[in-house]
Formats: structure tokens, C-alpha cells, sequence
């Protein structure tokens, strides 16, 4: 578990592995009774935390200005990872699914028991944010974000994936 | 709006580096690394609103173009953020020296010629792939070009014109 400070701001990342309980986690979800609420990104998307704190800039900015398009603000973080406007289609590919057993779990200004309760609710192994890289899913990643492979000879996946996130709303 | 009323609601440390006619350069942090910020003043003989207008059209074509560009494997600048209210775009800070500080070394301390073939053809690359995928550079100089330290590639800054 790592906390970074944005803007004034902290985000906790805690990431997983092994997780059997994606299920009822999108269920509490959806119902609205996650507690704390927290933000699931589908973790085979991320190759570096750089990408997740830019999303995370990017959400905080909007919620400054009470400008979210999603209804709370864990669910922008997810939004906002993605390189599509499309909101669903974001919010299922960047979020979990059922199935998801490599989650990473994010929530903005949590305090040290906050992030235990968030421990508590996944049925997982928690791993080192490090592990990040080797576990990435390079193909899917290239897919979602439309990344060439001209692009991937003068840039990181987690660099082509920031230009992404950052330029969505103007592309 | 413009940026120098409201910086301090992140770090603070926002240092102006140049000024052009159409935009301010600022050295800033994003989320601990090293950023530039681009900001495209509004021009206040304008009609208001065409001026945001206009302004945000050109923030949302450079971007575009930074994109394309990183796609057709011209390597520029990493976009971190854009903001559409204060007409900024805010990019990775590439350490290195730009072209033309190392061409006027050579003119002080005598050419590398190795070094100097390596940068020109870098240069033909780049702006070949560019108008191949339809670009046009539009501020090709050599203070828009920088060579990564460490590395010896070429990043391309500033790519403007679809």
C-alpha cells in the first residue's frame, strides 16, 4: 500500500492479486454500499502508477470545479483511466468484472484505518505496487488505448497511456 | 481566465520560463515530476467569446497533434494534463539541451561530426514520418528540439499544425 499526494490531496493504492470475491465487490458497488468507497481498476491495464495518478489529477480538478460526469468520485478515477469518452464501456474495462482477480484499489484522502477496512473487503493478496510492470497485460493495453507500435519504439506504455488519458477530452 | 491568479492551489512553484505571442512557458510539478506548463493567453482584442473559443480550439489541436505524432513514432514531450477552463497543457519536462545549444557548442568547441550526423538524420526521421502521417511541423527551429540526456534521441516540442 502506497499513499501519494496530489494536489493537496492523498490517494491510497493498495494492489491485489488471487482475488475471489470481484463479485460481491461489484455488487456492494453498484448497490452503492461500498464502505469505504473505494475506486477497482482492472490492474492487467496498469504497467506503472504514473497513468492511475494522472487519472487521479484529472478527477480531482473536475471535482474542484463540480464538474464530475460520473456520479461520485472514485467512479471518475476509473472514468478517467480510460482512454474512451464513453462512460459504461470506461467504467466495465477499466473498472473489475466478475471474473477480476488482479485488482488495485484506490481511494482519495483515506486515513490508515480506512485503507484496513478496504484490505478487509477483498479476498485477496495484497503485493508491492512494484509488481506492476511484470503483470501488465502489454496486448490488451495496446488494444484499449490504440497504441502503434511506431509509438512503443519512442515511448512506455505508461507514457503512451498518460497521453491518452490527458488528451481524451480534446481527441 | 488565466493561470498566474490561481497557482497556488497546487505547490505553488510555478516559474515562468518564456513568453511568445501566442503562449507562456511555466516550469512546475505534476504529481512529483518535473513539468512544463503551456498556457495560451487569450487575446483581449477578441470578441469574448470567440476567443475562447478560438483559444480552446487551438489547445484541443495541439494536443490532437501531439498525439498523431506520437503515433506515427515521432517522439515528443509526454502530454500529463490538459485543462480546457485555463487553457493549459502541461507536459513532461525533457532535461537535456536543445539542438541549437549543442550546434552553438560545436561552433564554440569545434563539430562532432558523429554527433552531428546523428542529430541531422534524427531530424530528417522525425519530420519525415510527420508529413508522411499529414503533419506539418509549424514551429520547426532548432530551440524546439531537445536531446534527451542520457540518450541521444530527439524530442520533438511544440508539433502545432494538422
Amino acid at each position: 500500500m502506497k499513499v501519494f499526494e496530489i494536489n493537496g490531496n492523498t490517494l491510497s493504492l493498495a494492489l491485489f492479486t488471487d482475488v475471489t470475491n470481484s463479485k460481491e465487490l461489484l455488487d456492494s458497488m453498484q448497490a452503492g454500499k461500498l464502505d469505504p468507497e473505494v475506486a477497482f481498476l482492472n490492474a492487467s491495464l496498469i504497467p506503472d502508477v504514473f497513468p492511475v495518478l494522472a487519472a487521479a489529477h484529472k478527477t480531482l480538478i473536475a471535482k474542484s470545479r463540480e464538474s464530475l460526469t460520473t456520479r461520485t468520485l472514485h467512479s471518475e478515477l476509473v472514468y478517467n483511466y480510460s482512454g474512451s469518452k464513453h462512460i459504461t464501456e470506461s467504467l466495465k474495462r477499466c473498472g473489475i468484472s466478475e471474473n477480476s482477480s488482479y485488482v488495485l484499489a484506490a481511494r482519495f484522502n483515506a486515513s490508515p484505518d480506512e485503507m484496513k477496512a478496504v484490505e478487509r473487503l477483498i479476498n485477496g493478496k495484497e503485493i508491492d505496487l512494484e509488481e506492476l510492470e511484470g503483470k501488465a497485460d502489454q496486448a490488451q493495453i495496446q488494444k484499449h488505448y490504440k497504441i502503434s507500435g511506431p509509438e512503443l519504439g519512442i515511448s512506455t506504455l505508461a507514457d503512451a497511456i498518460t497521453c491518452r488519458i490527458a488528451a481524451r477530452d480534446a481527441l | 481566465m488565466e493561470m498566474c491568479t490561481n497557482t497556488d492551489s497546487e505547490n505553488g512553484s510555478v516559474i515562468l520560463i518564456k513568453q511568445g505571442a501566442e503562449a507562456r512557458v511555466f516550469e512546475s510539478v505534476f504529481v512529483g515530476k518535473r513539468s512544463i506548463i503551456k498556457e495560451r493567453f487569450s487575446k483581449k482584442y477578441r470578441h469574448p467569446s470567440l476567443d475562447s473559443k478560438l483559444t480552446l480550439k487551438r489547445l484541443n489541436a495541439e494536443a490532437r497533434c501531439m498525439t498523431k505524432a506520437r503515433r506515427l513514432g515521432v517522439s515528443t514531450p509526454v502530454l500529463y494534463a490538459l485543462d480546457a477552463v485555463l487553457h493549459t497543457l502541461t507536459f513532461e519536462y525533457v532535461e537535456g539541451p536543445s539542438v541549437k545549444d549543442i550546434f552553438l557548442e560545436f561552433g564554440l568547441s569545434g563539430v562532432i561530426q558523429e554527433r552531428l550526423d546523428d542529430i541531422a538524420t534524427q531530424i530528417g526521421d522525425a519530420i519525415g514520418k510527420l508529413h508522411d502521417g499529414g503533419l506539418v511541423h509549424g514551429d520547426l527551429t532548432t530551440s524546439n528540439m531537445l536531446i534527451r540526456n542520457g540518450t541521444n534521441q530527439l524530442v520533438s516540442c511544440y508539433i502545432l499544425v494538422n
